[in-house]
């Protein structure tokens, strides 16, 4: 499956994730919604083990990776920036790999990289240090090394880590965390070896939590002991739950849209900018891209029945990583705000990816090639809007009319 | 087949365990408490902090005989926290000398407090009768409990009573009922 050809793709893929991430990324010179609390947060964790000014709800390992980036770069935007920079490009290439892994067509897993490569709302949030970047790309390295690791121990225990590290930033993967526990006792039929399943089992439940405690040691440093941790996580799950609109800052630009249901279903555009008047504008819009999402859960469905009828666990993990992960947002009773769908991307961007190979499969090789630059040349177009470009309105003005965009 | 099964599973167990511990000694590590037992009356709420702060305490749990809300947070401030009359609470958890507070109620009181707009709970103290967590923007362990409730603390408490609230002997009474010891007790009983 990996060969020169698969290199060159995913180096290709990596590279343009990188360039549409980093260019230009100084701007705006400004703190972008939490980048004005990242260096804060960051340094009252490290020397204080306090969390504040973020919320206490979320662990920790989102305040240590900005906290390193701000040591090396300052508290400025490349210290704000670089780190979900990084992490957003990793998770293009992951994505490839993920897609490459499950799929086993280097054209599925180019398409599936491209599209989170060139994502508008994927760019915007790396470009503005949100930490569902950094899990997300954790999960997706976990779910990599599982697919891959070829009856290496070594690399089940690096995906348990990289498990570990994903809910020590955002605990969006709770339920998909089972599933890949689940999926690493049925392949190989290791569930029919005892030693292996106290392995997978001891790896995917130790190493995890021992991560997340780990990742709590200035936290500790405040005189608490294990019994207190318990009583926090406690206090964490039942707080999150309690979560209504009044806990958030009422200028935040995701609050006009508080329902998963909307995500792949309806078209949403927010996020703020201003005109200079001379038919220009400067814009940092986040939106769910609606012309590509909208495929998402046809495609998922289209994958799950192909699966079923092939008999094949591993090509339904798109499907069932987006759903594991989807149905949280979907029935949990706090606002979901358009952010959150980042964790998503990944799976649904390879469930989309298979369907168009699959396709082209019946309606020939230029179907493929017609749906991967038409997608391409859509993305390339929306991203000016989503990364502070001066624009020229006028092309852009039926996306520009939403009433959820904020003018200053 | 996954190789070298036994060992690694045994390696990820030791590896659990061993956090566990290291982080509990180092919180416990963390905590500092005053030498003998001091009582100190004060006539300004503030006078509590510096008399925390000289004796070095750090990493405590605080039994706190007076009244809530406690909830401002860093970005209440602007700028650096500056201690006040109404932010002792706050401004000791900002400097780590309190890490967890019992919120004494007084028992005839507890279903009013319940009902009151200004407080958050966040789930019952399962082990306790009548026990609340309440929300505070730093996120440590807030309780309140009634004094029939107050449970059984197995480390040197912090002791804050407000006299105007509540009466120092039952209070200290109430301490010493439950074996609760404590290595520094402020009295604020406001200015004569």
């Amino acid at each position: 499956m990996m060969n020169n050809r698969a290199a060159a793709l995913l180096a290709l893929v990596f590279l343009t994730a990188l360039s549409l991430r980093f260019y230009d990324c100084m701007n705006p010179a400004y703190p972008h919604i939490d980048e004005a609390l990242i260096g804060q947060a960051a340094v009252n964790y490290w020397h204080n083990g306090q969390f504040e000014p973020a919320h206490w709800e979320h662990p920790p390992l989102k305040q240590i990776i900005p906290y390193i980036s701000l040591h090396f770069f300052g508290d400025n935007p490349y210290g704000w920036r670089v780190p979900t920079i990084f992490f957003g490009s990793i998770i293009a290439a992951l994505t490839f790999l993920f897609a490459l892994g499950t799929s086993g067509s280097q054209r599925t897993a180019l398409f599936a990289g491209m599209l989170i490569a060139t994502d508008p709302l994927h760019i915007m949030l790396s470009r503005h240090a949100f930490e569902e970047i950094y899990c997300s790309t954790f999960f997706l390295a976990a779910v990599v090394l599982l697919v891959w690791h070829k009856q290496r121990s070594s690399w089940l225990m690096l995906s348990a880590f990289c498990v570990g590290c994903a809910m020590a930033t955002k605990w969006y993967y709770f339920p998909a965390w089972f599933l890949l526990i689940l999926f690493a006792l049925y392949e190989n039929k290791n569930y029919r070896s005892p030693g292996s399943v106290i392995f997978i089992s001891s790896a995917y439940l130790f190493i995890p939590l021992s991560v997340y405690t780990l990742v709590f040691y200035n936290w500790f440093g405040r005189g608490y002991t294990f019994t207190d941790f318990i009583e926090f996580v406690s206090n964490v799950f039942t707080s999150m739950q309690q979560y209504t609109l009044d806990n958030y800052q009422t200028g935040l630009v995701f609050i006009s849209h508080l329902s998963a249901g909307e995500w792949f279903t309806s078209s949403i555009v927010v996020g703020d900018g201003h005109y200079f008047g001379n038919g220009t504008g400067q814009f940092i819009l986040a939106g769910n891209n609606l012309p590509v999402w909208i495929l998402t859960i046809p495609s998922i469905i289209v994958l799950l029945v192909i699966a079923a009828r092939r008999k094949s666990l591993t090509l339904a993990l798109p499907s069932l990583f987006f759903c594991g992960t989807y149905m949280m947002y979907l029935f949990v009773k706090r606002p979901a705000f358009l952010y959150s769908a980042a964790p998503l991307l990944p799976y649904a961007f390879a469930a989309i990816a298979y369907t168009v190979s699959h396709c082209a499969e019946r309606y020939g090789i230029r179907f493929y090639y017609a749906a991967l630059a038409l997608t391409l040349t859509w993305n390339i177009y929306l991203y000016p809007l989503a990364t502070h470009k001066t624009v020229n309105v006028t092309p852009y003005r039926f996306i520009l009319k939403s009433k959820d965009i904020i003018i200053r | 087949m996954l190789k070298h099964k036994t060992a690694y599973t045994l390696a990820i167990c030791i590896l659990f365990i061993c956090s566990m511990l290291f982080v509990s000694r180092h919180g416990e590590n963390s905590r500092i408490f005053a030498s003998g037992k001091n009582v100190h009356t004060i006539g300004v709420p503030e006078k509590a902090y510096y008399i925390w702060k000289e004796s070095n305490v750090s990493g405590r749990t605080l039994i706190l005989f007076d009244s809530y809300p406690h909830n401002m947070g860093l970005i209440s401030y602007n700028g650096i926290p500056q201690l006040t009359k109404t932010n002792l609470i706050e401004y000791s958890i900002i400097k780590n000398i309190i890490r967890k507070i019992y919120l004494i109620v007084p028992e005839m009181e507890w279903n009013d407090f319940r009902r009151q707009k200004f407080i958050r709970p966040i789930r019952e103290a399962s082990d306790l009768a009548k026990g609340l967590y309440l929300y505070n923007q730093s996120g440590i362990p807030l309780i309140a409990v009634t004094p029939s409730t107050l449970p059984r603390i197995p480390e040197e408490s912090l002791v804050y009573i407000n006299k105007r609230l509540f009466k120092s002997d039952e209070a200290l009474g109430l301490l010493e009922q439950n074996k609760i010891s404590s290595d520094i007790v402020v009295i604020f009983e406001g200015v004569k």
